[in-house]
């Protein structure tokens, strides 16, 4: 058994619906917090039926493989919130919690008399992280969406296209890097409890999360009285900067020059052509100045060669330049196989799954990968008989009544 | 309540961190603790970070002041020149890093050991430092050493193969805007930062953290990107794009409205029937078909960014609107939230910067500096932190050592 993460000992409530919230929890649950998912039975987490990402649906609750990509670490609570007998199993377990997080919509737990007033009654350092689309407060408070919506109103779409094509939207990372923001949000407020033993009450717009990405455009308009534009693939100093075709159909490598230092090994490394010799390249503002007729010598030689050999043609020179990785490559690429980014997980209902591990490697307290998500409620006796002191027979009552609910391990 | 909040302390009040990052993801790694309270002193070679030399700058003026990328990224922090090239420079980063609990790094993997500063020695002379390295592909690996800046990132973590879709047909695939994949580096590292400082604030024990940019990008697919082994195998790579367009068939993606550019994201039944309401659909229209589509783009149309924003939303139907740098300044929502808080900088003038994504009722975000020029801090930290003389630290400028 490997030394256990740096969170070990603290002890998450996850609300969490979709991505952002969920994946928050994962995080700190790579980090070692030990984090109980409350789960409705009637109304589990969405990413058990569907992916909006991915396109995929699922029959069956415990067969969601997005979901057990987004659960990782956790153990599950199935409950009846509507029942109060439910909401007061809750409430003890917020006595027993460092941190309760979720990302309904702002309101939901008012309704359950679960406010963070209400906690902190129940656990006076108890720390409320909770996450919406546009926050808890202002005119759009109530609001809900999805990663493509924040993509749009956070501003990084804007800057994301051609000038002349829509907007692009993104994907998922949106919501991963909201949810990544969630778990920071929630590792601030644990940094400050545990100097001052005070909790509190944290607020995250997933909006605003994607906002702060563009802040030096922000300030440019602030500076300038000028939005910033689309700029596709260039770059509003370095030439050569862009996404350049290679050999096999719909593969790409990216080049981009800052310096006249790594200008020069570039034209090493292409074999001192003679275009390159053209005085109008020597400095970069001539480069940038003419870098549509850089990118066409450049594009020409990169569609002689693969992806693979571009990169190794021109790191060896100390020239910037990846491919546009498509999945097959990032998952057969000797660097992230000798990284270990990949790793083989055996789930109960899904069976053996190829998972990615958590993207840090901490040298004295590992981050790591030790358990599929949970099915729903795998863990309700365990979590009610051990952490609620629950007996057998007040247990089996709660699951004839409907108020909690247990899998059965397949 | 105002008196309680004044009173409180910062969130990560009284802890130290040395940043000796350029460009975007180390410096905004560094910059997350700063806006907390973190006291951050930032180590500029003495011709500076490069985001110095990078645009826009203040009425286009080309100034290692005034660059909107560097005033953004280091707010909160002094700045100290030291250069590292010089033996007598790197005794006083041994020095700088007995004072700090974090020291944040994105030096190209064996640099430190060239400089005669392994990190094995560093974690023995300071078991309580924590050491966060935040390179392009991590210290270890066929690629450690290799250069990227953001666009080679981007794309090297997948995210140029996740956004490729029908709308740009042979066109190459697309870079994140802004500094997208390196923003992402940042944020990953400061979430890991955060996780050892808990741990070192129960144990005293510090650590060593291996960040790599291209895996905290790859992280954010981690449900897409391991589709290719687990269900793609063998099969040619099918891009996501219908996935990552979204949902139901036609009722999601970009959609040109009358004025601008909007997403509907219906996906689940109450919202689907809230689009159907909307757009005057019959009622009972269970399913995307070719006639809704029609009647989507027609409606579309005829309504601007605004009434489908807040049509929908009243509705309770996810919806966006395009929102542009000026937008976002004047949004109704961020004013009301003050996402905006103003910094008067020696050069600029007052300016509004974005604050962070997250509202904490104890310990708020605060402006306590604005961007460092650079060495603004040489004497107070030289002198403060180190006891040197002022003779000493002329004698240090002199030789070039800071």
């Amino acid at each position: 058994m490997a030394a256990a993460g740096p969170l070990r000992g603290v002890r998450v409530l996850d609300f969490g619906w979709a991505w952002a919230g969920p994946l928050g929890c994962t995080l700190l649950a790579f980090l070692g917090a030990e984090v109980i998912k409350i789960e409705g039975q009637r109304r589990p987490d969405y990413s058990r039926r569907m992916s909006m990402t991915t396109g995929q649906t699922f029959d069956n609750l415990d067969q969601s493989t997005v979901f057990n990509d987004m659960n990782l670490n956790k153990q599950s609570l199935a409950v009846d919130l509507s029942d109060p007998k439910g909401v007061a199993m809750v409430k003890r377990l917020v006595g027993l919690s460092d941190v309760v997080m979720g990302n309904m919509r702002p309101g939901v737990m008012d309704k359950l008399g679960l406010r963070y007033e209400d906690l902190r009654r129940l656990k006076p350092d108890i720390i409320m992280c909770w996450s919406s689309a546009a926050g808890s407060t202002g005119p759009y408070r109530g609001h809900v969406g999805y990663a493509p919506t924040f993509a749009l109103l956070g501003g990084i779409s804007h800057l994301t296209r051609y000038p002349d094509s829509p907007p692009t939207l993104l994907s998922g990372s949106i919501d991963a890097a909201s949810g990544t923001t969630f778990a920071l949000a929630a590792l601030l407020a644990l940094n400050h409890r545990l100097r001052t033993g005070r909790g509190q009450l944290v607020d995250v717009s997933s909006t605003e999360a994607i906002a702060v990405f563009s802040g030096h455009a922000i300030l440019e308009y602030a500076l300038n009285n000028r939005v910033q534009g689309p700029l596709g693939n260039e770059d509003e100093a370095m030439a050569p900067h862009n996404v350049y075709p290679c050999q096999d159909d719909d593969t790409w490598i990216t080049i981009a020059v800052a310096t006249d230092q790594e200008w020069r090994a570039l034209v090493a490394a292409l074999g001192d052509p003679a275009w390159a010799q053209d005085p109008r390249f020597a400095a970069g503002p001539g480069r940038w100045q003419h870098r549509q007729e850089l990118d066409r010598h450049l594009e020409a030689w990169t569609r002689q060669h693969t992806d693979y050999e571009a990169m190794a043609l021109l790191q060896a020179a100390g020239v910037a330049a990846v491919p546009s990785f498509n999945n097959r490559e990032l998952y057969e690429d000797p660097h992230t196989q000798a990284r270990g980014v990949f790793t083989k997980l055996r789930h109960p209902a899904i069976g053996e799954r190829i998972v990615m591990r958590p993207p840090w490697l901490l040298s004295d307290t590992p981050a790591a990968i030790t358990a599929p998500a949970p099915l729903l409620g795998q863990h309700t006796a365990h979590i009610l008989r051990d952490l609620l002191g629950l007996t057998e027979p007040a247990i089996s009552e709660l699951k004839a009544e409907g108020v909690v609910y247990e899998a059965t391990l397949p | 309540m105002a008196d309680a909040l004044a009173r409180e302390a910062a969130a990560l009040e009284g802890i130290k961190v040395l940043e000796l990052g350029s460009l975007v993801a180390a410096p905004y790694c560094a910059k997350l603790l700063a806006d907390m309270g973190a006291e951050v002193v930032k180590v500029e070679p003495p011709g500076g970070d490069q985001a110095r030399a990078r645009g826009p700058f203040f009425k286009d003026l080309p100034d290692p002041e005034t660059s909107a990328l560097y005033l953004y990224l280091n707010t909160n922090k002094r700045g100290i020149t030291l250069n590292l090239e010089m033996a007598s420079g790197r005794a006083l980063l041994l020095e700088l890093l007995a004072q700090v609990d974090v020291f944040i790094e994105d030096t190209p993997p064996g640099r430190l050991e060239e400089w005669g500063l392994p990190l094995a020695d560093l974690r023995q002379l300071y078991p309580g430092l924590i050491v966060t390295s935040i390179t392009p592909f991590g210290r270890t690996g066929p690629y450690r050493r290799y250069r990227a800046y953001d666009i080679n990132l981007f794309h090297g973590g997948g995210q140029g193969f996740m956004v490729r879709n029908d709308a740009l047909g042979k066109r190459p695939p697309l870079t994140g805007g802004g500094y997208l994949a390196e923003f992402d580096g940042g944020l990953s590292a400061a979430v890991a930062t955060l996780g050892a400082l808990y741990h070192q604030g129960l144990t005293g024990l510090g650590q060593h953290l291996d960040c790599s940019v291209q895996e905290a990008v790859m992280a954010l697919e981690r449900a897409t990107l391991t589709r290719y082994p687990n269900e793609l195998a063998g099969s040619a790579t099918t891009p996501l794009s219908a996935g990552s367009r979204g949902g139901r068939s036609g009722m999601s993606g970009t959609q040109r409205c009358k004025d601008g550019w909007v997403t509907i994201a219906a996906l689940e039944e109450h919202q689907w029937q809230g689009l159907m309401r909307l757009i005057g659909a019959p009622a009972g229209s269970l399913r995307p078909t070719p006639e809704l589509d029609e009647l989507l783009r027609a409606w579309l149309a005829e309504h601007t960014m605004d009434e489908v924003y807040h049509g929908a939303e009243a509705l309770s139907v996810p919806a966006g609107r395009l929102q542009t740098s000026r937008d976002l300044l004047e949004s109704a929502q961020l004013q009301a939230r003050e996402f905006f808080q103003s910094i008067d900088h020696p050069r600029t003038g007052a300016l509004p910067y974005p604050t962070a994504g997250y509202r904490m009722s104890a310990t708020p975000w605060r402006a306590r500096r604005p961007a460092p020029l650079l060495g603004q801090h040489n004497t107070e930290v030289y002198c403060g932190w180190l006891q040197r003389s002022q003779t000493e630290l002329a004698r240090l400028a002199q030789a070039g050592a800071i």
